[in-house]
C-alpha cells in the first residue's frame, strides 16, 4: 500500500485541520496531532487510528473519546487525586485505546519530572498488560501491544504505576513513520471542513488580479 | 530578564502601529548569516553550471562552513509570457530552487529535477531544507541582459529603481513539503538563529539571478558581451512578494516573537544605557545615519501610507542629521546616559517610522554589545507543550488581568472590533481575511483572534471559584483549552502578544509582514495593497564571491571586511 513520508509539522497540520474539521474544539484538535505524532514517532499508525476514531464515531456511543479522555488525565496528572496518586485507576470503556498512549507518557512525564525515583505506567486489561510506558518521548523504550490497542473500543482498563528501573533509554529524534496514502487522503477530507474555497473579494484582496511581473 | 528603566514596556513595542514601521537592524537574520560566514570563513564555489543559450538547465551553488556543505541547486526555465500570470494562482516560474543538505550527486539532482520545478505539488525529502522560487523583474532583466551583450553596463538608476533582477514568490522552509523539520537541524550552530536556512537560500539565488543576466548576454553577445561591475552587483538584492501568507506565523509562534522582541529591546537598553559616546562609536553611527539617508532616498512606493512616512522618514532623519551634527556637545556630555537622552529626544520629535530608524542606527556603532543577543532569537515551539491542570482559576483570572488588559479592554460587541476573520482558503491552503458577515466562511474561522478568546476566557470564568484547578474548567469548557494552553505557555515572554485587536475593521495586515520581514533585514518595504508588499534582501550586500573564500583548497587569506554586515 502506498504510504506518504510527512514531515513533522505536515503530519501535525494535517491532523491538527482533520481533528478540527471533525468537530472537535481546537485544544483538543492540537491534543490529537500531539498524540497521533507522537504514535507515528514511535513508529506505530497513530494518524489510521485517528481517521478510524473521528470518521466512524457513533453519536449514541456513550464509549470515551481517547483525545478527550487523555487530555483529562494528563490535565490532572499532577494534582492530589490525579490519575498517579493511587497504584491503580480503573478508566471508563474507550475508544481507539491507541490514541490514549502519547496522553499517558507525557502525563507521566510532567508528574515524574521533579521526582527522583522513576516511574512506568502500565495498561492492564483483565490481568494482561497492554502497554508499559516510559515517561515521555516517543523514542523512549516503550512495550506497546499494538494488536490489542487497535480496535474500536476496550473496557474494564486499569492503569497502574511502579517504580521502574533507573535509566530509561532515550532514542534519537526522529521522523514519523510514512502514513497511508488512503489515511493521508480521509485526514485531508476531514480537514476540508476547516476550509473556504475563495472568493473573488480573498483573492483580490491577497494581492491577485496584479500581474506581478514588471 | 528583568525590564529595567531603558526597556521600553510591552505596552508600547507590541502595537501593530510601531511593529509596522520596523527596520532591520544588526541582529537582523540575514546579518547574522553574513556576520558568521565571515567570522567563520566559509568558502563557497559553484560546482554546476550546466545552461543551455537560452539560460535553460540546472545550476548548483554551495557554500561550504567549518562543519557542513550546503548546496542550492538552482532550475532555470524559459517561461512563455502567457504563463507569466497572476501572483496568486501561478503555476510556473521562471527559476525554482531548493536547499540540499551537502552536496548533490547526480541521483539527487535528477530526483529534484523531478519535483523542486513542480513546487508545492511536488516532494522534496529530510534532505533538502528549503523550497523556493522566482521570477523575473521582466523590464529590468531585460535590459540588463541587453546591455551587457552589447558591452555596456547598465545604468545605476534603473537598477535601483527596481533594486532586483528577480522575484522569490515563497521560500518554504521547516519541514513543508517534505523538507527537514526545523527542530531535526535546530541543534546546528549555523542554523540555530531563526531562518538561516532560508536566509542562505536567498542569499545564493540573489548570485545565480546575476549570473544568469552575464550567461544571457554572453549567449547574445558572444565576444561583444561584458560582465556587470562588481559595484552594481552589490545594488541588486532579490525581490520578494509576500501576502497573507506570511501574517498568521507572528501569531502562531508567539515564544519566537517574545525572543525576538526581548533581543532587540535589550540591545537597545544596552546602547541607552552606555555612560558615554566614545569617538569610534560616534563616527559608526554618523555613517550608518549617512547609510540611511542615502537608503531613505531610493526607498519608493506608491503605497498612500507607505508614501507619506517614507516623506516622514526622510526629515526624521535630516532632523537627526541636525541634532547629531554637533554631537555631543557640552549638554549631552552632561548626561549620564547621553545615547539614552537622543532616544528620547527621537520619542518626541520623530513619527514612528522615524524613531524605529533610530533603534537600528544606535544599534549599529555597538556590535560588540549586542551581537550577541543573536543567539538568544531562536524557540522551539514544534508541537504543543502540555497544559498544567494544576493551575488555579485565581491564577489565571491574575494572569488575564495582567497580561491581556489589552484584549480585555475591547468591546467585541462592536461590529469594527470583529469586523473580520482568518481563514485558510481550499484553492492554496493559504491564510486569508474575510470580512464578517459580507463574504462566506466565518463559521470557518480561524484561532488568530487572541484578544476575542482572551475576552471568551474571562467571561467564561465568571462564577467558577478562584481555588478550583484549570482541569476541572477545562474538563467542563475544553473550547478555552487552546487559549489556555497559550497564556501558560508566554506567562514569562512579555513580547509574546501583539497588543491589537487582529480582527478589527482597522487592522492593516502589512503591519504583521512589516515586522517579521525587518527581522530577516529585508529592506526597500513597498506595500502594494494593505495586504501584499513587496520587499529587496541582500541589496548592498556582499555577495559569496566577495565575503567567502573562493574554494575550499586554495589558501584563505584574511577575512574581507564588510560593512554592510
Amino acid at each position: 500500500m502506498a504510504a506518504v513520508t510527512l514531515s513533522r509539522s505536515e503530519l501535525q497540520a494535517t491532523v491538527l485541520r482533520a481533528a478540527r474539521g471533525a468537530g472537535l474544539p481546537w485544544g483538543l484538535a492540537e491534543e490529537a496531532a500531539m498524540a497521533v505524532l507522537w504514535l507515528q514517532l514511535a513508529g506505530l499508525e497513530g494518524a489510521s487510528e485517528l481517521v478510524h476514531d473521528l470518521r466512524d464515531q457513533d453519536a449514541t456511543d456513550s464509549a470515551c473519546c481517547p483525545i478527550r479522555l487523555g487530555a483529562s488525565l494528563s490535565d490532572r496528572c499532577c494534582l492530589p487525586d490525579g490519575c498517579f496518586s493511587r497504584p491503580e485507576l480503573a478508566l471508563p470503556t474507550v475508544r481507539r485505546p491507541l490514541l490514549l498512549l502519547p496522553a499517558l507518557a507525557r502525563a507521566l512525564g510532567a508528574a515524574t519530572a521533579d521526582a527522583t525515583e522513576s516511574l512506568r505506567l502500565r495498561l492492564i486489561r483483565r490481568g494482561v498488560c497492554l502497554a508499559e510506558l516510559a515517561a515521555g518521548q516517543p523514542e523512549a523504550a516503550h512495550r506497546i501491544d499494538v494488536r490489542r490497542l487497535r480496535v474500536d473500543r476496550l473496557d474494564d482498563l486499569v492503569l497502574a504505576v511502579e517504580p521502574a528501573e533507573a535509566g530509561v533509554p532515550i532514542g534519537s529524534p526522529s521522523t514519523p513513520a510514512p502514513v497511508a496514502s488512503a489515511v493521508v487522503a480521509a485526514l485531508e477530507h476531514l480537514g476540508r471542513q476547516t476550509l473556504v474555497p475563495a472568493s473573488e473579494e480573498s483573492r483580490a484582496g491577497a494581492g491577485a488580479g496584479l500581474l506581478d511581473n514588471d | 530578564m528583568t525590564p529595567g528603566r531603558f526597556h521600553r514596556p510591552p505596552s508600547e513595542v507590541m502595537r501593530l502601529a510601531r511593529m509596522g514601521a520596523s527596520h532591520p537592524t544588526r541582529l537582523s537574520f540575514l546579518r547574522q548569516l553574513l556576520r558568521r560566514m565571515r567570522d567563520e570563513r566559509w568558502s563557497y564555489d559553484r560546482p554546476v553550471w550546466r545552461l543551455d543559450d537560452r539560460g535553460v538547465g540546472v545550476a548548483v551553488y554551495r557554500l561550504t562552513g567549518p562543519q557542513r556543505v550546503y548546496s542550492l541547486v538552482a532550475f532555470s526555465h524559459d517561461l512563455p509570457p502567457e504563463q507569466r500570470s497572476d501572483r496568486v494562482i501561478a503555476e510556473a516560474w521562471d527559476a525554482t530552487f531548493a536547499l540540499h543538505d551537502g552536496t548533490p550527486d547526480e541521483a539527487t539532482l535528477a530526483r529534484l529535477q523531478a519535483n523542486v520545478p513542480l513546487q508545492e505539488a511536488g516532494r522534496v525529502t529530510g534532505s533538502e531544507l528549503c523550497l523556493s522560487r522566482a521570477n523575473r523583474s521582466v523590464r529590468v532583466f531585460e535590459r540588463v541582459v541587453d546591455r551587457l551583450a552589447r558591452g555596456r553596463q547598465p545604468e545605476a538608476a534603473e537598477l535601483d529603481a527596481v533594486g532586483y533582477l528577480m522575484r522569490t514568490t515563497a521560500v518554504y522552509g521547516s519541514g513543508k513539503f517534505g523538507a527537514a523539520d526545523h527542530c531535526l537541524i535546530a541543534d546546528r550552530a549555523e542554523l540555530e538563529a531563526p531562518f538561516q536556512a532560508e536566509m542562505m537560500t536567498v542569499w545564493l539565488i540573489r548570485t545565480f539571478t546575476l549570473d544568469l543576466v552575464e550567461h544571457l548576454a554572453r549567449a547574445r553577445g558572444g565576444a561583444n558581451a561584458t560582465r556587470l561591475a562588481p559595484a552594481l552587483r552589490r545594488r541588486l538584492g532579490v525581490g520578494n512578494s509576500t501576502g497573507l501568507g506570511m501574517a498568521p506565523f507572528l501569531v502562531r509562534h508567539p515564544i519566537l516573537l517574545n525572543n525576538w522582541m526581548l533581543a532587540r529591546e535589550e540591545a537597545l537598553a544596552r546602547v541607552r544605557a552606555l555612560p558615554a559616546v566614545s569617538d569610534s562609536a560616534l563616527a559608526d553611527f554618523r555613517t550608518a545615519l549617512t547609510r540611511a539617508q542615502a537608503n531613505a532616498a531610493v526607498w519608493r512606493s506608491e503605497h498612500p501610507g507607505q508614501a507619506g512616512r517614507l516623506q516622514d522618514l526622510r526629515k526624521d532623519l535630516e532632523r537627526l542629521e541636525h541634532v547629531v551634527r554637533g554631537w555631543p556637545g557640552q549638554r549631552q556630555c552632561s548626561e549620564p546616559h547621553p545615547w539614552d537622552a537622543l532616544w528620547r529626544w527621537g520619542g518626541t520629535a520623530l513619527s514612528l517610522e522615524g524613531q524605529e530608524a533610530l533603534l537600528a542606527l544606535l544599534l549599529e556603532p555597538h556590535g560588540d554589545r549586542v551581537d550577541g543577543l543573536g543567539g538568544c532569537m531562536s524557540a522551539d515551539e514544534s508541537g504543543w507543550r502540555a497544559i498544567d491542570g494544576r493551575m488555579s482559576v485565581g491564577a489565571l483570572r491574575g494572569l488575564l488581568e495582567r497580561r491581556y488588559a489589552w484584549a480585555l479592554d475591547i468591546d467585541y460587541s462592536e461590529a469594527g472590533e470583529q469586523a473580520l476573520f482568518w481563514y485558510v482558503s481550499e484553492e492554496k491552503l493559504e491564510p486569508r481575511l474575510g470580512a464578517r458577515g459580507i463574504e462566506p466562511g466565518a463559521e470557518r474561522e480561524q484561532p488568530l483572534d487572541i484578544g476575542r478568546q482572551a475576552r471568551w476566557l474571562a467571561d467564561a470564568l465568571v462564577g467558577w471559584k478562584a481555588s478550583e484547578p484549570l482541569a476541572a474548567f477545562l474538563l467542563a469548557c475544553p473550547e478555552h483549552r487552546s487559549v489556555v494552553r497559550r497564556i501558560q505557555v508566554t506567562q514569562s515572554s512579555p513580547y509574546a502578544e501583539i497588543h491589537d485587536n487582529l480582527i478589527a475593521a482597522s487592522l492593516c495586515p502589512i503591519d504583521l509582514l512589516r515586522c517579521k520581514l525587518a527581522f530577516f533585514g529585508a529592506s526597500r518595504f513597498d506595500p502594494r495593497s494593505d495586504r501584499w508588499v513587496r520587499i529587496s534582501l541582500f541589496q548592498d550586500a556582499p555577495g559569496p564571491e566577495e565575503l567567502c573564500r573562493s574554494s575550499p583548497a586554495r589558501d584563505p587569506g584574511p577575512p574581507p571586511v564588510v560593512s554592510g554586515a
